[in-house]
């Protein structure tokens, strides 16, 4: 009977242990690579949105088939299509998607991003994970927080803000 | 809303390229009346053949870039007898200046009136004929409406979107209004 009380628990305990290998396996796989290394291209194409345009970082999500990756890439100039991976963090399940638009209550001017299900059909819902972004060592740095992520689109002009610039106004709504 | 314009995948080449004596036949495709106050893919009801409206003319560029979503149609096409049209139904006209649209450097083609268009063919079809990276091109999947039941249509523009934003956004589906 004990034993098959502790079975649940050793299984998400090994689950525990074997995500945080793979994080780890992530950043070691990424990190310091340039984005366009052909050893981690994905048939997909990828989704990128302007972080920082102070330090022309850019996040990057990459999907792969059993695995979807998000990068901080810094370019050297904008016009380069290349940089280096600052960082990583990845997720494996197939409904999950990453979401750039969320907003920790905590901290409501940091950038903050996400993930949701993909077949949710509701423009706001909370992040089932989520990572503040150090803008300055460009890092994602998991959070626990209550965080909240929107559908947002992206069609339209590039207007010159990047992710920085709406979480700050975001905050000063 | 009226009938949009179709692309008979005749027009292409072997290789899937567009035939150059094809340019004076492009010119001639028409795209859909396109309102931002009215559903860019409304539902077609039963019964209905055709849709009635005013026809524009499409900017050829944005021709060249939904190429392979007409190849896309055609290899679906491939198991049948008839050939598949694609029909944008929303190019560059009836929206304003401040619109990606108006320019010619952004389409939407809805699922409703091109029902072959899965998300997984649109995808494939932005990875192989988009620009891709930083400074390329930008895709959605959007729905028509407030209603997810009134379907969703694919937002293809030339150029980064807001936040410089490049790729094809991931799901959820865009909410209309956004």
């Amino acid at each position: 009977m004990t034993r098959l009380t502790l079975f649940p628990f050793l299984v998400a305990a090994l689950l525990a242990v074997a995500g945080g290998v793979r994080a780890q396996d992530v950043k070691q796989k990424y990190v310091g690579k340039s984005s366009c290394a052909h050893d981690i291209q994905s048939d997909g194409p990828d989704f990128g949105s302007l972080l920082d345009k102070n330090r022309n970082t850019y996040l990057i999500n990459r999907p792969f088939l059993r695995v979807k990756v998000l990068l901080i890439v810094q370019l050297k100039s904008k016009n380069d299509k290349c940089g280096v991976i600052k960082d990583a963090v990845a997720i494996t399940s197939i409904a999950k998607e990453f979401q750039f638009s969320c907003f920790d209550p905590s901290a409501p001017g940091d950038v903050v991003v996400g993930t949701r299900n993909g077949n949710d059909t509701r423009t706001t819902g909370t992040a089932i994970e989520a990572w503040r972004i150090d803008i300055v060592k460009q890092t994602f740095n998991k959070i626990t927080n209550k965080v909240s992520c929107t559908s947002e689109s992206y069609a339209g002009s590039d207007d010159g803000s990047d992710l920085v610039d709406v979480a700050k106004k975001r905050a000063s709504q | 809303m009226g009938r949009g314009f179709s692309q008979d995948v005749s027009a292409l080449d072997s290789s899937g390229v567009l035939a150059p004596e094809a340019r004076k036949w492009r010119m001639s495709l028409l795209a859909m009346e396109c309102d931002r106050s009215q559903n860019p893919d409304p539902l077609i009801p039963r019964g209905s053949a055709t849709r009635k409206s005013k026809s524009h003319f499409l900017s050829v560029d944005v021709l060249e870039w939904y190429h392979s979503i007409v190849l896309a149609g055609k290899r679906k096409n491939a198991k049948g007898s008839a050939t598949r049209d694609i029909t944008v139904t929303c190019g560059n006209n009836g929206l304003p200046p401040t619109d990606s649209h108006f320019y010619g450097w952004a389409v939407d083609i809805g699922q409703n009136t091109n029902p072959w268009l899965t998300r997984a063919i649109a995808v494939d079809c932005f990875t192989k004929s988009f620009l891709r990276g930083p400074g390329g091109s930008y895709a959605q999947q959007k729905y028509n409406s407030s209603d997810p039941n009134q379907g969703w249509h694919f937002h293809f523009q030339y150029f980064p979107g807001k936040n410089y934003s490049f790729g094809f956004a991931p799901l959820p589906i865009e909410p209309q209004g956004k």
